[in-house]
């Protein structure tokens, strides 16, 4: 008789366990914003700087929020610097009690494991509960939220801010040296406008190296600008190898330039912030960065202020590629499936929050960096403007290419082998440490 | 008859309340994570949350002794251990001897000795690589003053003299600290030991070899163990200055081990550099105890 009443009382609350289980995926509500929220705490982890003109914006995108959703509060870890970002990110992805709820990523393979463990919220009900929300988003965007290539239907996460490499020159210098700006079209004319340069005694980049994402993006512009944009799917998936003849002619074309002394005369001393800043104060001819740098707070930089830096598409290689960029979107952000489906709504209405065209508006007007959500303002400065235009030319744009990959410690492997051209590697040492490492990783 | 008695069993019952919490904080905190390292070290697991974690055996030790990453940072633990033997304890020692000694001044010696402790160890190592800077720190614009620009080269950039400009940085900066072991010793010396030696006509630099130094036997002992397991655990002062770069050339084994766990996701790797630091610490730390200090010759 007991064991009849054990097992019967067993089967029911089986049933019952499966039932709330059932109940629980039905009854999830994706009327965020009608959702009464009480006490619920989520946490933002990003990349915005304090003491930069993009942190405010945000900690005020933050504030109105709470002002307007009383019943949530929300704690931001922001940490500019990437390598600092990344490490934080990866210490608290490793255990479901420290997650936070919102995280900040580039897509792709660094967002790929998450997406594996069920660990990234999938968009879709919310966008189909809010048919506009999604219509806010442009298609740069697109691939930091779409994982259908790796196997995943679904989109995973809100697209924010978008990018184009680009290189920026100072006027006066190249005047100065009779360089005309508009001859600067392809790779080998670049390197004869720094061959000039060098020969009058003029540093024409001085890159910070020190951040080894700086070689990084060189890596993946050369090879859209030599073999396009397919690249990036070639050698994530292995088509192409890191130590093929194509791979090693990038690496040389690096290498070429930093034998020759065109990328910087401290590659490994200097980080990407000072690299910014000896441009600003015309210590260098040229800069090679994202479109970020237009955004950024300038103020008292005379050459700035003066309209003397200028942006120009970064050269092509082959001129078949030669509107193909490194771009697209930028950062995305994700909300983590926490457990707790309180805080997975408050997160998700943080980001609705956050992408509002009021929201937006406010941001690009203060920090005027191209965008993959529409903003409806007439903002920016005038080399935003400037950027505005090349990228309104261009045909095809990828992000990182490491970030194509099948494993996520690619970034991380391609970088940090590319940082040896500064220490004198050869190319194919480039490439055998890259494979070796691969191999070591599997 | 006596371990059954009741003042017994209460007396052992209130000693195991004492012990207890110690007890219980040492196996939180040390024994379970050991062990939970251990079991990682022979998993794969990418560091995510809810990830696979996979059973390899004894692969992550393999792959870890077979790696040439692994061995040059056991060889930047070495250069600390070098430095800690041969400038930091010295220098320590020389230093305890003078603000124990009569002489004028030495508060302000002691203040100044200890300030680059107190200074933390993140402050202290972007003072020096900005000083160490081949475009605008100190070191270069000196050698530009004195028309000798071809000695300056990207210090902190170059493999083996990067490693050996943290370990000097190291050894400025835990000088004081290690002051304070050393000066520990020397004022628990007797003072009827000085007078003695100072009657046997033994001063100066004979009093401190064979007074000073062989009394001050258990500072150099707990010097040398806090030495190599700090030397295998140097972590902080690498990170601030060079984060183990460029290409892990100035990476200590606690560097990499981080760098494997949270840059590379190999969780694994990770725990079995861990184990293999302890391991070693252990060891080393036993031999110093038991064959280089024995108890019996002190």
């Amino acid at each position: 008789m007991k064991k009849k009443l054990l097992a019967a009382m067993m089967s029911l609350a089986m049933a019952a366990s499966m039932g709330t289980v059932c109940c629980a995926e039905e009854n999830v509500d994706y009327d965020i914003e009608n959702h009464e929220f009480k006490d619920v705490t989520i946490t933002v982890h990003t990349r915005w700087d304090a003491a930069d003109i993009s942190g405010p914006l945000y900690q005020n995108m933050v504030d109105t929020f709470m002002e307007k959703y009383p019943g949530i509060t929300v704690e931001c870890i922001n940490i500019p610097t990437e390598a600092e970002w990344e490490n934080s990110e990866a210490v608290l992805m490793a255990d479901k009690k420290s997650m936070p709820n919102i995280i900040v990523e580039y897509g792709g393979s660094r967002v790929l494991d998450f997406v594996e463990q069920n660990l990234i919220v999938d968009m879709t009900p919310y966008y189909e509960q809010y048919p506009d929300w999604p219509e806010r988003f442009n298609s740069l965007g697109e691939s930091l939220t779409n994982f259908t290539a790796y196997g995943y239907e679904g989109i995973y996460g809100v697209p924010y801010t978008a990018y184009q490499v680009m290189l920026f020159y100072n006027e006066d210098i190249l005047n100065e040296n009779g360089i005309d700006p508009a001859s600067l079209e392809s790779w080998d004319d670049l390197m004869a406008a720094c061959e000039t340069l060098k020969n009058n005694g003029v540093q024409p980049f001085e890159m910070g190296e020190k951040d080894v994402y700086r070689f990084g993006h060189l890596h993946t512009a050369l090879n859209y600008k030599t073999f396009g944009c397919d690249m990036a799917e070639k050698l994530g998936t292995r088509e192409v190898a890191y130590d093929g003849e194509e791979q090693k002619q990038i690496y040389n074309l690096i290498k070429d330039a930093v034998d020759k002394g065109y990328l910087g005369t401290n590659l490994l001393g200097l980080d990407d912030g000072q690299e910014r800043s000896t441009f600003g104060t015309g210590g260098s001819a040229f800069l090679f960065m994202g479109t970020w740098y237009c955004a950024e707070d300038h103020t008292g930089q005379e050459l700035f202020e003066n309209e003397k830096i200028h942006a120009l598409r970064f050269p092509y290689v082959n001129e078949e590629f030669k509107y193909h960029d490194m771009g697209g979107g930028n950062e995305a952000y994700y909300a983590v499936n926490t457990g707790d489906p309180e805080e997975v709504a408050a997160s998700v209405l943080f980001l609705k929050h956050m992408t509002s065209e009021e929201m937006s508006n406010m941001f690009a007007e203060g920090y005027p960096a191209p965008m993959s959500v529409n903003v409806t303002t007439e903002g920016g400065n005038y080399l935003s403007k400037e950027a505005a235009e090349i990228i309104a030319e261009t045909q095809e744009v990828r992000g990182d290419i490491e970030n194509y990959d099948i494993a996520s410690h690619m970034m991380t492997t391609v970088r940090q082998s590319l940082q040896s051209l500064a220490m004198g590697a050869s190319a194919d040492e480039v490439g055998e440490n890259i494979i070796g490492l691969i191999k070591d990783y599997e | 008859m006596f371990f059954k008695s009741r003042r017994y069993r209460k007396s052992f019952l209130k000693s195991l309340l004492f012990v207890l919490p110690g007890v219980a904080i040492t196996v939180a905190f040390v024994i379970y994570p050991v062990i939970n390292t251990f079991w990682l070290s022979l998993h794969n697991w990418k560091g995510v949350g809810g990830a696979p974690v996979i059973w390899v055996g004894i692969e992550n030790y393999v792959k870890t002794l077979t790696s040439p990453k692994f061995w040059n940072s056991m060889l930047n633990a070495f250069y600390f251990m070098v430095g800690g033997f041969v400038i930091l304890m010295p220098l320590a020692f020389g230093m305890a001897l003078l603000v124990t000694s009569k002489i004028r001044g030495t508060k302000f010696f002691k203040a100044s000795y200890l300030m680059p402790v107190m200074l933390g160890t993140t402050a202290v190592g972007l003072m020096w690589s900005f000083m160490l800077n081949a475009n605008f720190g100190v070191f270069a614009q000196f050698l530009n003053a004195i028309g000798k620009p071809e000695w300056i080269m990207n210090w902190l950039a170059t493999p083996t003299v990067n490693i050996w400009c943290v370990v000097l940085v190291n050894e400025w900066m835990y000088a004081g600290y290690n002051m304070l072991i050393f000066a520990a010793g020397i004022v628990a010396i007797p003072d009827e030991v000085h007078d003695a030696a100072l009657l046997d006509g033994c001063t100066g630099l004979r009093k401190i070899i064979h007074i000073t130094v062989p009394l001050c036997k258990n500072m150099f002992m707990v010097f040398s163990v806090l030495c190599i397991t700090g030397c295998l655990k140097a972590f902080d002062i690498v990170w601030s200055m060079t984060g183990g770069g460029p290409m892990d050339t100035s990476a200590t084994p606690a560097v990499l081990l981080y760098t494997q766990g949270f840059q590379f996701k190999l969780m694994g790797r990770s725990g079995a550099i861990s184990m293999i630091l302890l391991i070693l610490g252990l060891v080393l730390s036993i031999l110093l105890n038991n064959v280089i200090f024995k108890q019996d010759d002190m």
